[in-house]
C-alpha cells in the first residue's frame, strides 16, 4: 500500500479542492521555473499542502474566514480607487444639506431654477464634514491593511530572530535579551504603544516634510493627497510604537521552541558535520518551530487591525482630513445614538476584518494539528468508503 | 519449570476481535484471538511493534478507548474457579476488578504517574479506592511496599513527586501500585522497554521475587526473545493481529514451527557463536486496514505454498501444549 | 513543599530589577517628548516667561537626564514613605500630587476589571468545562465561534451597541458618575477598603450597592466578553489534554473511581488555567481605557491617555509604573500559585 495518500481514489474532491489544487500546482510551478527540478524533489510536500487545503476547506468558519480576509485585503488595496468620493471632499461646506445625513439618503441639489444639479447618494450617510462614510470606510481599510502588514512584516521577524538567538546561544546573551523583553512586556501593550504614539509623530515630522521623496512613496502607500504628508508621521508612530510593543511576545515564543528544539538529535548531529550556526537555526531549527507562530501571525494580524483601530479612537492615529476606522468613530462618537451610523459601521467593518483573521488562525490551527487533522481527513475518506 | 497437570485456569481468552475505526479506515488490530492463562505460571506474549499484543492486553480488561472497539470475543476470568466474562461486566464491576484482582504495569513509568501527586498519594489512593484500607493505613503501608520494590529510604521517598525520582524507581513505584492490593493476575506491558540493561535486569529480578512471594500469575507481554528466555514459563507468538504459535518456552525455544517463530529466534544473535551476518526477517509488518488474505505472514514467509495466500490456517496442536497456526502442519 | 520556599525567594528576587528596569524604561520614554513641556504645562501660548522657568526649576527640566531621573523617583518614593506624603511628586497640571490624582481614580478602574473578571470566569468556565464533556457537538462549535467573535470585538463598537441596546432602550444601567457608599461622607464606615463595592457590603448599604452594580455591569461586560470567549477555549482543552494523559489511563486501570480520575485531571488542568486567567487579569487593569472612554468611567486608563495628550510627564510615569507595578505582581501570583500546584516548575 505505497500509494500516495492524496490519491485520486481514496478522496471525494470538492469544488474548492479542484481550485486549491491549482493554487498549490501554481505556487509549485512558480517555484519549478526559479529552480528547475523542485517539484520532483518536493512532490510529498506538495501533497502535504494539498491535504491541508482539503482539510481546511472543510471547515466553514474557515471558508468564511477565507472570504472575509480576501475581501479585506481587496478593499485594502483597491479600495481608495473604487471610492465614490474622495475623502478630501467635505461637501458640507458647499452643500450644507450633506451634514450627517443618514444612509441610504439622496440629497439633490437644485438650483434657483428649482432644476435639479446634483444628486448625492450616500449609501451609509455622511459625517459631519459631509463626507461619503461608504468612501471613508473604503479608504480606512487601506490604512488598516498597510498598518498590520508593515507591522507583521516588521515586527515579527525581529522577535523571532531576538528569540532564536536567545534560545540557541543561551548564557548572557539569553539573559541581556530576556530580561529586555521582560520588561517590554511588564507593561501593558496600549499603554505602552499610546505613550511611543503619542511622542514619536514630533520627532518624525519633520524628517517626512523634508523629503519629497518619501512623501511621494507615503501618499501612494496610503492612498492620499501628499498634501496631508504630515499627517503621515502620527500614522508611522502608530505602526512603530506596536511594532515595538508586538516584537517580545515571539521572542519569548520562539525562544522557548528553541530551547527544546535543539536537544534534537538532529541539531547535535548537524553541528557534528560541521554546519554553520545559522545555516542549523534557519534550515533546520525554525522550520521545525515555524507552525504554531504562523497561526499565531494569522491571530495577530487581526489583534493589530483592533489596536491601531483603539489607538485612533483615542485621537492618536490618523489626523485630520486622513481617517482610519477608528478615527470616524472618535469623530462619530459624540453624535451616538443619533447618527449611530458613524460608529456602527466602522466599527462592524474593523470587527468583520479581525474576525476574518481568526476565523483563519483559528482553522489554520486545526489543520496544522495532526490530531484534528485525521478526524477531518476521516470524514472524508468514510463518506467516499461509503459510496464504494 | 515444569508443566504441572493439575493447573487452573485464570484467563481464558476466546475469538477476541478488536478494531480501530480510524481517519485511514478500520484497522483490525486483533482477529480471532484465543488462548489460555494458568495460576501461576509467568505467560509472555511476544511480537513485534505494531502486532497487537499491548491491545490484547488492554482488551481483557476492557481498557480500550474509542476509537477503538472490542467487536468480539469473550474474555473468562476464573474466581474460585468461577467463570466470569470481563466483556460483559457493568463499568462498575469491572472497576472493582481493575486494580484490585487484575493490576498493570505500563511501558512508561513516567507517563503512568500524575506528575502532581507524591508518590505516596499514588500507592495510597489504589489501596483506598477498592477500600482495602483508610487513608492513614494506606500511607504507613506504601511505605512497606516501597521498601519491598527495593526503593532505599522509603519514609522519605514517599513524599517525592515522580519527577524527583529516577526512570527505575518511577517502574518500581507502578509495580507497587499495582501489587498493592495483591492482585491474582499482573499484567506487565514492555515493562523493561524505556529503561536501560541493568535496570531492566532489577526489575525483572524484583517481578520474579514478588511473584513467588505473592503467589500471582503473570502476563508479560515484550518483543525481547531474551526477556522470554529468562522469565516466561509459557509463550504465545503474535503476528499482524493473531496468534501465531502458543507452547511451553522449551517448546518454542527447542522446537518452533512457525516460520515467523524461526525468524525471530534466527534475528538475535547467539553472544558466543560467531556470525557472518544478522539474520532480519525480509518485508515489513502489513498494513491491517488491508490485510493480506489468508495467512497474514505469506507474503514474508520462505515456505509460502498454495493454501496460503488463500485460507487462513487453524490454530492446531502439534505435541502437547504446543499449538501452531500454518499449513505446513495441517495434515 | 521544599523547592517552594527558594523558588519564591528567586522569583521576588528578580522582581526588582524589574521594576527597576521598567522605571528606567518610562524615564526614557517620557524624555523623547519634545523639548519644551514646561511652555505646556505653564498653559501653553499665553504662558508668561517667569511661569516657565519657576517649572523648569521645579522639575529640573534642564538638568541632564540622571538628575531628572533621580529627582522623579525621588518625588515617587516620598509620597509612599511620608506620612504626609512631604516631598513627593506634584503634578504641574493640578498642583496635587500625582499619586492623589492616580489613587483617586484606581478604585474605578480596578472595580471595572473586578466586574469584568467575574463575567469571565462565570462564563467561560462552565462554557468551557461542557464544551470538553461534549466535544465536537454542535455546543462545542458554538462555543469556539463565540470565542473567535468575542475576541475580534472592538471595544468602541460593541461597547456603544450595548449602550444603545441597554441604556438607551432598556435602562438597566447608568452611564454616569461613580456611586460611592455614603458612609464615605459620615465617616461611619466598618471597613474601609477604599473600593465603594466592598466598602458598600460591609456597611451593609445595598442600595448604593444596587447602584453600584447598575454603573459598573455592562461595562464589565463589555471588557470582559473577549476574554471569557479564550477562558472558555482554553479550559476545554486543557481539560481534554489532561483527559488523554497517559497516567488517566493507569488511573483507569488502577480502577479509581470516575470521581477521583476527574479529580486528577481536573488538577492538571488547573496549571495553564490559572495562569491564563491571571495573565488576564493582569491584562484587563491595563487595558480598561478604551472601555473607561465609552462608558465615562473616571478610570486610571483615561486619566493616563489624558496625561500622555496633555504632555504630562509626572503623570505619564505615575501611571505607567502603576500599571506595570500591577502586572508585575500579577505575574508573580500566577508564578507563585502555578509553583504551589505544579511541584515540577520549582526547580
Amino acid at each position: 500500500m505505497a500509494s500516495s495518500i492524496v490519491s485520486e481514489e481514496t478522496y471525494e474532491k470538492k469544488f474548492l479542492d479542484k481550485l486549491s489544487d491549482k493554487l498549490v500546482d501554481g505556487v509549485a510551478n512558480i517555484i519549478n521555473k526559479v529552480r528547475p527540478g523542485w517539484i520532483e524533489k518536493n512532490k510529498s510536500k506538495i501533497d502535504e499542502w494539498k491535504l491541508m487545503f482539503y482539510a481546511f476547506n472543510r471547515s466553514p468558519p474557515g471558508i468564511i474566514g477565507a472570504i472575509l480576509i480576501i475581501s479585506f485585503i481587496t478593499i485594502g488595496l483597491f479600495g481608495p480607487y473604487l471610492a465614490p468620493y474622495s475623502y478630501r471632499e467635505f461637501l458640507y461646506i458647499e452643500y450644507p444639506d450633506t451634514y450627517l445625513v443618514p444612509p441610504g439618503a439622496s440629497i439633490t441639489i437644485t438650483n434657483d431654477q428649482g432644476e435639479i444639479v446634483k444628486v448625492f447618494h450616500f449609501p451609509l450617510g455622511t459625517d459631519k464634514y459631509g463626507r461619503d462614510l461608504l468612501s471613508l470606510i473604503l479608504y480606512g481599510a487601506r490604512v488598516s491593511l498597510i498598518v498590520s502588514l508593515i507591522v507583521i512584516i516588521l515586527g515579527v521577524p525581529v522577535g523571532i530572530l531576538l528569540g532564536l538567538v536567545a534560545g540557541y546561544f543561551g548564557g548572557k546573551v539569553d539573559e541581556v535579551i530576556m530580561r529586555i523583553t521582560d520588561i517590554f512586556l511588564a507593561f501593558p501593550a496600549l499603554i505602552l504603544a499610546i505613550a511611543f504614539a503619542s511622542v514619536l509623530p514630533e520627532r518624525i515630522r519633520p524628517i517626512i516634510i523634508q523629503s519629497n521623496i518619501l512623501k511621494q512613496v507615503l501618499s501612494i502607500i496610503f492612498a492620499a493627497d501628499i498634501r496631508d504628508a504630515a499627517n503621515f508621521a502620527p500614522i508611522l508612530s502608530v505602526i512603530l510604537a506596536i511594532i515595538l510593543v508586538w516584537w517580545p511576545a515571539y521572542t519569548r515564543i520562539i525562544r522557548g521552541s528553541v530551547l527544546s528544539a535543539r536537544e534534537n538529535l538532529y541539531v547535535e548531529a548537524a553541528r557534528a558535520l560541521g554546519v554553520s550556526t545559522w545555516k542549523i537555526l534557519f534550515k533546520h531549527i525554525l522550520p521545525n518551530i515555524i507552525s504554531p507562530v504562523l497561526v499565531l501571525i494569522t491571530l495577530d494580524i487581526g489583534a493589530v487591525i483592533l489596536m491601531e483601530a483603539a489607538l485612533s479612537f483615542l485621537g492618536l492615529g490618523a489626523q485630520d482630513p486622513m481617517v482610519d476606522w477608528g478615527k470616524i468613530v472618535y469623530d462619530g462618537a459624540q453624535y451616538f445614538p443619533d447618527r449611530w451610523w458613524l460608529v456602527i459601521f466602522p466599527g462592524l467593518a474593523t470587527f468583520l476584518a479581525v474576525l476574518g483573521w481568526n476565523l483563519i488562525g483559528d482553522t489554520l490551527r486545526d489543520v496544522l494539528d495532526p490530531r484534528t487533522r485525521r478526524s477531518i481527513e476521516f470524514k472524508v475518506k468514510k463518506k467516499k468508503e461509503q459510496e464504494m | 519449570m515444569k508443566v504441572e497437570s493439575l493447573r487452573r485456569k485464570i484467563i481464558e481468552v476466546k475469538d477476541l476481535h478488536v478494531h480501530f475505526y480510524t481517519y485511514a479506515g478500520v484497522v483490525k488490530a486483533i482477529s480471532g484471538v484465543s488462548f489460555e492463562i494458568y495460576e501461576g505460571e509467568t505467560f509472555c506474549l511476544v511480537g513485534e511493534t505494531g502486532c497487537g499484543k499491548s491491545v490484547t492486553s488492554r482488551a481483557l480488561t476492557r481498557l480500550i478507548e474509542s476509537p477503538g472497539k472490542i467487536v468480539k470475543g469473550q474474555v473468562l476470568f476464573y474466581r474460585n474457579g468461577t467463570p466470569i466474562d470481563l466483556l460483559k461486566l457493568s463499568e462498575e464491576e469491572l472497576r472493582e476488578i481493575r486494580g484490585k484482582e487484575i493490576a498493570y504495569i505500563f511501558q512508561d513509568p513516567t507517563a503512568a504517574l500524575d506528575p502532581l501527586y507524591s508518590v505516596g498519594y499514588q500507592i495510597a489512593e489504589t489501596m483506598v479506592a477498592h477500600n482495602t484500607a483508610t487513608w492513614k493505613d494506606a500511607f504507613r503501608r506504601a511505605i512497606s511496599i516501597l521498601k519491598s520494590v527495593l526503593i532505599p529510604d522509603a519514609e522519605k521517598r514517599i513524599k517525592n513527586y515522580p519527577h524527583e525520582l529516577s526512570g527505575g524507581m518511577r517502574q518500581r513505584v507502578v509495580i507497587g501500585i499495582s501489587l498493592s492490593n495483591k492482585p491474582k493476575l499482573l499484567i506487565a506491558d514492555e515493562p523493561t522497554t524505556s529503561v536501560d540493561v541493568t535496570i531492566q535486569a532489577q526489575l525483572l529480578d524484583l517481578l520474579r521475587k514478588l511473584r513467588k512471594e505473592e503467589k500471582m500469575t503473570l502476563l508479560l507481554i515484550t518483543h525481547n526473545m531474551g526477556v522470554v528466555a529468562e522469565m516466561c514459563d509459557r509463550v504465545a507468538v503474535m503476528y499482524a493481529g493473531k496468534i501465531v504459535e502458543i507452547g511451553t518456552v522449551h517448546q518454542i525455544f527447542k522446537n518452533p514451527m512457525h516460520p515467523y517463530t524461526k525468524g525471530l529466534l534466527r534475528a538475535v544473535p547467539n553472544p558466543l557463536v560467531k556470525i557472518e551476518k544478522l539474520e532480519s526477517i525480509p518485508g515489513t509488518v502489513p498494513n491491517l486496514i488491508f490485510p493480506p488474505p489468508g495467512c497474514r505472514f505469506h507474503p514474508r514467509c520462505p515456505y509460502k505454498f498454495d493454501p496460503c495466500d488463500r485460507k487462513e490456517p487453524p490454530l492446531i496442536e502439534v505435541e502437547e501444549g504446543h499449538k501452531v497456526a500454518c499449513w505446513l502442519y495441517v495434515k | 513543599m521544599a523547592g517552594l520556599k527558594e523558588y519564591l525567594i528567586r522569583r521576588i528576587i528578580t522582581f526588582i530589577p524589574t521594576i527597576i528596569g521598567v522605571t528606567i524604561i518610562v524615564f526614557l520614554i517620557a524624555n523623547v517628548i519634545p523639548a519644551d513641556p514646561a511652555r505646556a504645562w505653564a498653559g501653553g501660548e499665553r504662558a508668561r516667561p517667569e511661569v516657565i522657568e519657576r517649572i523648569k526649576r521645579m522639575y529640573h527640566l534642564d538638568d541632564p537626564w540622571y538628575i531628572q531621573y533621580v529627582f522623579i523617583m525621588k518625588g515617587i518614593i516620598n509620597y509612599f514613605i511620608n506620612p504626609n506624603h512631604e516631598g513627593a511628586l506634584v503634578d504641574p497640571l493640578t498642583s496635587r500630587y500625582v499619586f492623589d490624582d492616580i489613587f483617586l481614580r484606581f478604585p474605578t478602574t480596578l472595580q471595572l476589571a473586578i466586574f469584568a473578571e467575574i463575567f469571565i470566569l462565570s462564563i467561560g468556565i462552565p462554557l468551557g468545562l461542557i464544551s470538553a464533556l461534549k466535544r465536537n457537538t454542535l455546543f462545542d462549535t458554538f462555543v469556539r465561534i463565540f470565542a473567535l467573535i468575542g475576541v475580534s470585538l472592538p471595544i468602541f463598537w460593541i461597547g456603544y451597541i450595548f449602550i444603545w441596546i441597554f441604556f438607551t432602550n432598556l435602562g438597566w444601567t447608568t452611564l454616569a458618575g461613580v456611586p460611592v457608599p455614603k458612609c464615605y461622607e459620615t465617616g461611619t464606615c466598618p471597613i474601609m477598603t477604599r473600593l465603594p463595592l466592598f466598602d458598600a457590603i460591609f456597611a451593609g448599604e445595598f442600595d448604593t450597592l444596587m447602584q453600584i452594580i447598575k454603573r459598573f455591569w455592562l461595562p464589565g461586560l463589555t471588557l470582559g466578553l473577549g476574554a471569557a470567549g479564550v477562558l472558555a477555549r482554553i479550559v476545554r482543552n486543557s481539560f481534554l489534554d489532561a483527559l488523554s494523559s497517559d497516567f488517566i489511563e493507569f488511573a483507569k486501570a488502577k480502577g479509581l473511581p470516575k470521581r477521583w480520575i476527574w479529580r486528577h485531571a481536573f488538577k492538571n488542568a488547573m496549571v495553564p488555567i490559572i495562569t491564563v486567567i491571571g495573565l488576564q487579569f493582569g491584562g484587563l487593569l491595563g487595558g480598561a481605557y478604551i472601555t473607561e472612554t465609552v462608558f465615562g468611567l473616571p478610570g486610571v486608563g483615561r486619566y493616563a491617555v489624558q496625561a500622555i495628550s496633555n504632555l504630562d510627564m509626572p503623570a505619564v510615569i505615575g501611571t505607567t509604573l502603576l500599571f506595570s507595578f500591577l502586572y508585575v505582581t500579577v505575574n508573580l501570583l500566577v508564578d507563585i500559585t502555578y509553583s504551589a500546584i505544579d511541584p515540577r516548575v520549582r526547580y
